[in-house]
């Protein structure tokens, strides 16, 4: 195995992670794959997906999602019912509820799936856009079902349709663009954050690209394009010439070589690593998936999931998780349900409030969930879900969940949990000084259990994914 | 939980105990249940309730029919299946058999003759008098249960229940809290001197009691039928001797709690006592506060709240079928509003005062207090009816009761223009603000029915939003303005404003004749309207308790019966023969 991140062999790291003496196939690695594909499972799911083998579960994942993708969730009763209210915050709730319902085992008729909601999660904060300023829960849904539609598919499909989406233009200050004066905001965006990145376009390109979207406009929440005020004029963009329209912008965007690696990149980081930046080498293999699929992100997902480095110690416990994984996860390893108005408000407080991401860059993700008020505001979050008056656990109280699931002592339950919540195991000192804690408390067994997960959360391995 | 029923248990047993100790020791010769207990209680008391027959309430909650509902519900099953009920149930049934009583018969053997409590100021206690229909079987009851509260206490080393003696009578307890049995009397006091008082009348006969309180004999004697508990304060001495300060003001901050209460603080500055009657009949329960009234009390800045000679009267109520909360009340609102300097205090002055400058403007310039709400007559109406969707489309995905406004024109003629032209104002303004928020526009028209007009406006949908099922919430509102002779609707709907003409044509006078204000709510309406919103009630309980789509369901559907068990709520507030009533009643299905 490589010893740092530079070194990495690409053809090693991209291959099918097979199980080994040395790194055998087990519950730990099995909860790894879910906390990363998704936002962590309950111990009864570890068991049944630990029988499958890596790859088989990548590919099911992948399958199962995309599957998932295709339903429409309009006829999802939650959220039109949530749509009824017109308050984009009660959508959080809903897409929230959805996280934490999604089974890993779904039935093939189930709308929702963890892995696609991780995804939806992601392009989320790639394309991202605030609710604050849209101010139409409509619209941000609209565009949710967008982004979950297009989650595994076709990149290409998926960002000529967000140039159209009117909660993105809107957001980004484009509901009007003359050809007298071209808005030249989403053209930046879309060269600069969500295609190609920094040093792979010139100000020329985005002065000429915004003069293909001239006459797209917003008008009564739907996109109009206004033929009277678009550019008919000829535009240079990234070395092409031609009268585009804002379609043809886009797909010469897309041709970029700078695409594939761009969005590759950004893949590893959300799956794999937050740091370092992954170096060339590494993401060239996915880059070259991803134009060969033809900007497919499905395959790219599977490669990833099934690979050496996804389980190496590259990997595992070298995230950290962001507010949504904290508590999502928690509920979700614990079989848990709450209030989800309360936790989506909760997960603001920490940072992270879905549907209202705190800029056009999206949430910058690995150390800066952490500071000294969030770091207090996730440990509250904990002991908050656990002892809120509307959590269960399976229906039941977490003692029931505990003797369920073979707890008989303060040991056992430290075990337990230190493979269901924890990336990285405890070390010994750690392990001691908890064991300690849980022989010392008294009262009763739930809220021992609540105070004890609690203090886990203190401990910096909680933090990881 | 083990312990908590014990303790449950214990506590039964300590009021038994205390009650069936009398035989163990010596006792003088009284005629003690030959009084009644109010005259057993010191003139002094000033405040006294009642529950002459705690047998028959128990008989008529348990015969209901909302609790044998509640018996057939899974979660009823599930409570009492649950281990520490069977517990429970095992230490009644080992009390039973050392009382050789079901608890049935002696709960009706022991309180059968009444519960009554008093409050006494100058010992600053709380009396406790229950009387039993069989004093043998009220001694030898209590006897076991000190003896079984004694033995527990004995067998987990506390310290079993102390026992003392006053004039040859034992008390037992400590000194917060004593008891004394005396023939079919069970004497309960937190203040040793007041208990004192109480048994010193049972032993030594006549004293001034209660009974013997001008205000308290009044308040007895005009006792309407057979209230299940029945209490009195004498308001006069709390207010003489400086508690109740809160009464002195006369000025407050909040004008929705001055235009529903203002009038009852006024009769509370000066009324000598109030009485507070609970009714329990399988049909209804009825709480009902009553205080004598003289109009001279009434100050000139509240004679809007009572009206001439405080006969102000609310109309019937506009009520249909589909109707679900209806408020009919006399104010003078007008003159409310005017008179504001001597109501409110000066924060609330400089706001209404901001506000009054903002309305005039709004109506063209007409002053608000004086011209337009003193167009208006005293009797006002606001009813919520349930809308029907079936043969409209759009329907919107939130269904909302639609609401409105009634009253009478003082100047039919004059104030239907100004009100008209507010209208269409109002319309134009929502229009324009509508449009910069990209809602859609109201389309104004003018409707004849039954030879009145009705002014309306009704949201244009998109083309594609015309046949849609789960439309925006706007499509809840057509807001209507309608005028029948002199009486004006301002209604959220143009259904609504139909519904009201109708009504008005055919004057609903069920009740509300007499009342000062007079408030309605119809359960089979409100299930109804929560029916069409069942879908919204359940993601809501989806997301609030994080329940699965059929635990949520079930909840709500349990919810949902439970309402179908009531008839309705109604409140009142009347001012004849000399008293201001207020009664809350909710009518239930039997």
């Amino acid at each position: 195995m490589p010893q740092d991140i530079a070194s990495i062999d690409p053809d090693w790291a991209w291959s099918p992670f097979v199980p080994s003496t040395e790194q055998p196939w087990n519950r730990r690695l099995a909860a790894h794959l879910c906390r990363r594909a998704g936002f962590g499972a309950s111990s009864q799911e570890l068991d049944a997906l630990v029988k499958r083998s890596p790859s088989e579960l990548a590919h099911s994942f992948v399958e199962n999602a995309k599957a998932a993708s295709q339903r429409d969730p309009e006829t999802d009763a939650l959220a039109s019912a949530m749509l009824a209210t017109g308050n984009s915050r009660n959508l959080a709730a809903w897409w929230l509820y959805r996280m934490l319902n999604s089974p890993w085992a779904g039935d093939q008729a189930s709308t929702t799936n963890p892995l696609l909601e991780k995804l939806t999660l992601f392009w989320h904060g790639h394309f991202a856009t605030g609710a604050e300023k849209v101010d139409d829960a409509e619209m941000m849904f609209t565009q949710n079902r967008l982004l979950r539609r297009h989650a595994l598919g076709d990149f290409g499909a998926m960002t000529q349709e967000i140039s159209r989406d009117p909660a993105m233009l809107i957001y980004l200050d484009s509901t009007t663009n003359r050809k007298a004066h071209p808005n030249e905001n989403y053209a930046r965006e879309i060269m600069e954050l969500f295609c190609l990145g920094e040093g792979n376009y010139t100000e020329r390109d985005i002065q000429e690209l915004a003069r293909c979207f001239t006459g797209w406009e917003v008008r009564r929440k739907k996109f109009r394009f206004n033929r009277y005020q678009h550019d008919t004029g000829a535009k240079t963009i990234l070395g092409e010439t031609g009268t585009f329209t804002g379609e043809e912008g886009v797909e010469i965007v897309l041709k970029q070589k700078a695409l594939p690696r761009f969005i590759a990149r950004k893949l590893v980081r959300f799956f794999i690593f937050d740091e370092p930046t992954a170096p060339e080498q590494l993401v060239e293999p996915l880059a070259k998936l991803l134009r060969r699929s033809e900007l497919q992100i499905g395959p790219v997902i599977e490669r990833i999931l099934a690979s050496n480095i996804f389980y190496s110690p590259f990997a595992v416990g070298r995230k950290v998780r962001s507010p949504v994984e904290l508590g999502i996860g928690l509920l979700r390893c614990l079989h848990g349900s709450s209030n989800l108005d309360q936790v989506a408000q909760h997960l603001d407080d920490i940072g992270q409030a879905v549907f209202y991401p705190p800029n056009v860059k999206g949430w910058d993700g690995g150390r800066t969930w952490i500071n000294t008020s969030t770091l207090l505001g996730r440990s509250n979050l904990v002991g908050e879900l656990l002892r809120n008056e509307a959590t269960r656990f399976g229906g039941q109280t977490l003692e029931t969940l505990a003797k369920k699931n073979g707890v008989s002592s303060p040991g056992k339950l430290i075990e337990w949990l230190d493979e269901l919540l924890l990336a990285v195991p405890l070390d010994d000192s750690a392990r001691k000084e908890l064991l300690a804690f849980a022989e010392q408390t008294t009262g009763n067994p739930s809220r021992r259990i609540a105070e004890l997960i609690q203090t886990l959360s203190t401990v910096p391995q909680f933090h990881l994914a | 939980m083990y312990r908590r029923l014990m303790a449950m248990a214990l506590l039964c047993g300590l009021i038994i105990t205390a009650i069936g100790h009398t035989n163990a020791f010596a006792q003088p010769d009284l005629d003690a249940g030959e009084r009644s207990a109010v005259e057993l209680l010191p003139a002094s008391c000033l405040a006294v309730a009642q529950m002459p027959h705690p047998d028959r309430l128990l008989t008529t909650l348990t015969e209901h029919n909302v609790w044998k509902k509640i018996q057939e519900q899974p979660q009823y099953t599930e409570a009492i299946s649950n281990p520490g009920y069977m517990m429970f149930l095992g230490i009644r049934t080992h009390i039973e058999t050392q009382i050789g009583m079901k608890w049935r018969e002696a709960y009706d053997t022991i309180l059968g003759g009444g519960i009554t409590i008093a409050f006494e100021p100058e010992t600053e206690g709380i009396v406790a008098l229950v009387r039993a229909t069989d004093a043998a079987k009220l001694q030898s009851t209590a006897k076991t249960l000190i003896e079984l509260g004694r033995a527990d206490a004995r067998s987990k080393g506390n310290e079993p229940l102390p026992e003392d003696e006053y004039r040859e009578i034992t008390i037992y307890g400590k000194k917060d809290g004593r008891f004394a049995i005396v023939g079919p009397w069970l004497v309960m006091s937190n203040k040793d001197d007041l208990g004192k008082k109480v048994l010193d009348t049972l032993i030594d006969g006549s004293r001034a009691s209660i009974n013997d309180n001008e205000k308290f004999a009044a308040a007895h004697k005009s006792i309407n039928g057979e209230p299940t508990i029945w209490s009195w304060v004498d308001l006069a001495t709390i207010r003489d001797s400086g508690f109740a300060k809160g009464l002195d003001k006369n000025q407050t901050e909040n004008p929705i709690a001055e235009l529903l209460v203002g009038g009852v603080l006024t009769n509370l500055r000066q009324t000598p006592y109030v009485t507070a009657s609970f009714y329990v009949s399988g049909e209804a329960t009825r709480l009902e506060f009553a205080a004598p009234h003289d109009n001279e009390w009434v100050e000139e800045f509240r004679e809007y709240w009572f009206g001439p000679d405080s006969a102000g009267s609310a109309d019937p109520a506009l009520e249909t079928e589909s109707t679900i909360l209806s408020i009919s009340t006399y104010r003078k609102v007008s003159e409310m509003w005017l008179r504001a300097g001597d109501l409110f205090d000066e924060r609330m002055n400089d706001e209404l005062a901001k506000a009054d400058a903002n309305l005039t403007t709004f109506f063209a310039g007409k002053d608000f207090g004086e011209d337009v709400l003193g167009s208006f007559g005293p009797a006002m109406q606001v009813l919520v009816n349930r809308q029907s969707f079936d043969d409209v489309l759009p329907k919107p995905a939130l269904k909302l009761p639609s609401f409105a406004l009634a009253g009478h024109l003082e100047n039919a003629a004059e104030s239907q223009t100004e009100l008209r032209r507010t209208f269409q104002s109002m319309v134009g303004f929502l229009n324009v603000i509508g449009a910069m928020q990209g809602n859609p526009q109201l389309d104004q028209d003018i409707d004849i029915y039954k030879d009145n007009k009705i002014y309306t406006a009704s949201f244009v949908p998109e083309p594609d939003e015309k046949e849609s099922e789960r439309a925006r919430i706007q499509f809840n509102f057509s807001p209507s303005l309608a005028f029948a002779e002199n009486r004006f609707f301002i209604a959220s709907t143009k259904q609504m404003a139909k519904e009201l003409v109708d009504a008005a044509q055919n004057e609903q006078t069920t009740r509300g004749e007499t009342s000062n204000t007079a408030i309605k709510l119809n359960a089979e309406a409100l299930g109804e309207i929560l029916s069409d919103n069942r879908d919204q009630l359940v993601a809501q309980n989806m997301i609030k308790k994080g329940q699965t789509r059929e635990e949520s369901a079930a909840e709500i559907g349990l919810l949902l019966e439970v309402l179908s068990l009531f008839e309705g709520m109604t409140f009142d507030v009347k001012t004849t023969g000399g008293e201001l009533k207020l009664e809350l009643a909710i009518q239930t299905k039997n």
